[in-house]
């Protein structure tokens, strides 16, 4: 198996709420610092990566975050007038076909449209050229969560089984080819260790290798609690428990070492369910998550990554 | 918790629809059930209807196989809380697709009409992939459900959105889907590029639209598109009729709504817009639910590192090793549950000022899953008090 940023396109996705968009981001702090340009897609989302990182939003235009680190965000609407322009060619007709509502109406209607421009804005850079080299080293998608990430990854295929013969088959075709070699492509899985995150995730590595050729490259177990009481302790503070000097302290030792416990029983069945390189992100007690949590982060990474 | 937020929630519970909003992974469905089984020890009929539920959690009330149909919660597990349940539940889980093709069954104006629905691609985009089709059918279950009038409550949990509004967008974004203008555009050929004589510039548009689009689809796609749209036109009205009712019973007496969030800043600013939202469109919004708020183990007094290190040397566990002081680990645990629980409280002060006069109510963090009747009769005392 490749190493995971020597690849030059990768999905992250998990369950809401999972912290897709951090890892994402820590992800992207650690290629750009091992000297890779990096270009992050966020794809409909809230503009999370620009704000972890203590930046503004990035907009549908490319912008450097730092060096070596670019951001774009993909809109569907924006993505789709810029794909049509650049592939099909049709500037002289663009106006009427744009600003005709039932055109809005149709990218809603059919919904593999947003998945088709949304991919093929990512191939495209993906085959962008500087100085006659490869514009980008790696491309980083934070992807949605889990339904939406099935749909997204499944397009080309389904687009190849309707369409006949033609550009779009071949890009279609192309965008396959580019997910089928493990070296160029792969699906990072975020998950926390809870019971239906854990749940979803061991649905979605198999929903996966059933219908997407991409290579299932990683998890990332974020917000894990290191074990920090042995047995022993916690009965030994039983006898204490009406000291007051020690009672916050026990109750509070009791509490993380509860969740703890409960934290290693989903890791032992993710473990047991995937099979794919896990990573444990700690649980981080901070106030704000910001770029120096982000980087920290992306250390706990290096086992993967 | 206060007597009179524990009061205004209870109050939700005696009207006929109680829908519980907030994003995903914020505790909906456990608190949809935990206000449902309130609900049926205040000796009601009641059914909740939810949309994810944890496997463990369903299994619990009787939920084996999460199908679409109404099943009643055993008397022997409501039993289990040790409570005395004077009423009946029931629960069911809303399965997207089955529902469409209900909806369907249901109202299709023939049954030639029905099949070429029910066998056609896009249909599966329709129940399934569609922007707010969750939400859609969500709505035509409970207007199926509160029209035949067989339970005093229903309670209805809703999917995770990513945008607060989806939820009460949702009626208008799928009669938007089914616009009687777009219709007639894809049934009339727009595409086949045949234009009639004298185009004016909209058809124009149209039928390059209908042209480019076939470019990224195949021409078939769009056939097939366009005979679907065309079965479905009889059933617009229908739609939009519901949709309408369902409004209106949103709008009324007969509903409330409850914020569930957690306190964690994102699904905070979701309920809070939420909130705002429905408060806007004149909903009746009874109570914010605000669930895993982290405990101040220290009762709001400061940490003594010393003191408690010096405490922690009397404890004795023989045979540990490697884990480094006691008293440190204790101190840094207290330290770090501290910060979450000072974050969690500004929060949710917050929260109250803002929504204000809608009560918050604050569920403690659980530090094992919830994931049975017992665990949801917990969450209840700690809502509604003994």
């Amino acid at each position: 198996m490749s190493r995971l940023l020597d690849k030059r396109l990768l999905f992250v996705t998990g369950k809401g709420g999972v912290g897709k968009s951090t890892i994402t981001a820590a992800l992207a702090l650690k290629a750009a610092r091992d000297g890779k340009r990096t270009l992050v897609c966020e794809v409909r989302s809230h503009e999370r990566i620009s704000a972890l990182l203590g930046q503004p939003p990035v907009g549908p235009e490319i912008k450097r975050l730092e060096p070596n680190l670019d951001a774009v965000d993909i809109e569907t609407s924006a993505a789709f007038r810029e794909y049509a322009l650049m592939k099909l060619k049709f500037q002289a007709v663009y106006k009427v076909v744009f600003e005709n509502r039932l055109m809005k109406y149709a990218l809603r209607a059919i919904p593999s449209i947003a998945e088709i421009v949304t991919l093929g804005k990512i191939v495209y850079h993906l085959g962008e050229k500087q100085n006659g080299r490869n514009r980008w080293d790696l491309i980083l998608v934070d992807a949605p969560a889990t339904g939406h990430a099935l749909t997204l990854l499944r397009t080309p295929q389904t687009i190849l089984d309707s369409v006949p013969a033609g550009a779009m088959a071949d890009e279609m075709q192309h965008i396959l080819d580019v997910f089928r070699d493990p070296k160029e492509s792969g699906v990072v899985l975020v998950t926390l260790p809870e019971e239906m995150p854990v749940n979803e995730t061991i649905e979605l590595d198999r929903e996966l290798a059933r219908t997407v050729p991409l290579e299932r490259s990683a998890v990332v177990l974020n917000g894990d609690l290191p074990f920090r009481f042995a047995p022993l302790e916690l009965e030994a503070m039983q006898a204490r428990r009406n000291d007051p000097a020690l009672r916050p302290g026990i109750e509070a030792a009791e509490a993380y070492q509860r969740r703890s416990d409960l934290a290693a029983k989903y890791v032992e069945k993710l473990r047991a369910e995937v099979k794919q390189p896990l990573a444990r992100v700690p649980f981080r007690f901070v106030r704000t998550f910001d770029r120096a949590v982000v980087e920290s982060i992306s250390y706990d990474l290096a086992v993967v990554a | 918790m206060s007597p009179v937020a524990s009061e205004a929630l209870k109050s939700a519970l005696a009207r006929q629809v109680v829908i519980c909003v907030g994003s995903g992974g914020v505790g909906k469905t456990t608190t949809s059930a935990a206000l449902a089984l309130q609900a049926a020890a205040m000796g009601k009929k009641v059914l909740v209807c939810t949309i994810d539920p944890a496997r463990r959690l369903a299994n619990s009330m009787g939920l084996a196989s999460l199908t679409n149909a109404e099943t009643r919660v055993p008397d022997e597990a409501l039993a289990s809380t040790g409570a005395r349940i004077s009423g009946q539940l029931f629960a069911m889980m809303l399965d997207l697709k089955r529902s469409w093709d209900e909806v369907i069954e249901r109202y299709a104006p023939n049954p030639q009409a029905r099949d070429t629905i029910l066998a056609n691609r896009f249909y599966r985009q329709l129940s399934t992939a569609l922007a707010g089709s969750q939400e859609y059918v969500a709505m035509e279950k409970l207007h199926a459900l509160h029209e035949r009038g067989a339970y005093d409550l229903i309670v209805l949990d809703t999917p995770p959105t990513t945008n607060a509004l989806d939820f009460l967008d949702a009626p208008n974004r799928v009669i938007d889907f089914l616009d009687a203008d777009a219709m007639k555009w894809f049934t009339s050929g727009a595409f086949a590029g045949a234009g009639r004589v004298g185009l004016r510039v909209f058809q124009a548009g149209s039928a390059y639209a209908g042209r480019i689009l076939a470019r990224f689809t195949g021409a078939g796609t769009l056939e097939e598109l366009s005979k679907f749209m065309g079965s479905l036109s009889g059933m617009y009205e229908g739609f939009k009729e519901r949709a309408g009712q369902v409004r209106q019973l949103l709008a009324s007496e007969r509903t409330s709504f409850v914020v569930v969030t957690s306190p964690s800043p994102l699904p905070m600013e979701e309920a809070l817009h939420f909130h705002r939202q429905l408060t806007l469109a004149k909903m009746r919004v009874t109570a914010v639910v605000a669930n895993r708020v982290n405990v101040d183990f220290l009762r709001g007094a400061p940490l003594h590192r010393e003191a408690l290190a010096a405490a922690a040397k009397e404890i004795r566990a023989p045979g540990v090793q490697g884990l480094g002081p006691l008293g440190e680990r204790l101190a840094d645990t207290l330290a770090d549950e501290q910060v979450l629980a000072s974050l969690d409280a500004k929060q949710l002060e917050r929260l109250a000022a803002q929504v204000a006069p809608t009560p918050v109510l604050a569920v403690p963090r659980f530090d094992h899953d919830v994931h049975d009747l017992n665990g949801l009769w917990q969450i209840d005392r700690t809502l509604f008090g003994s």
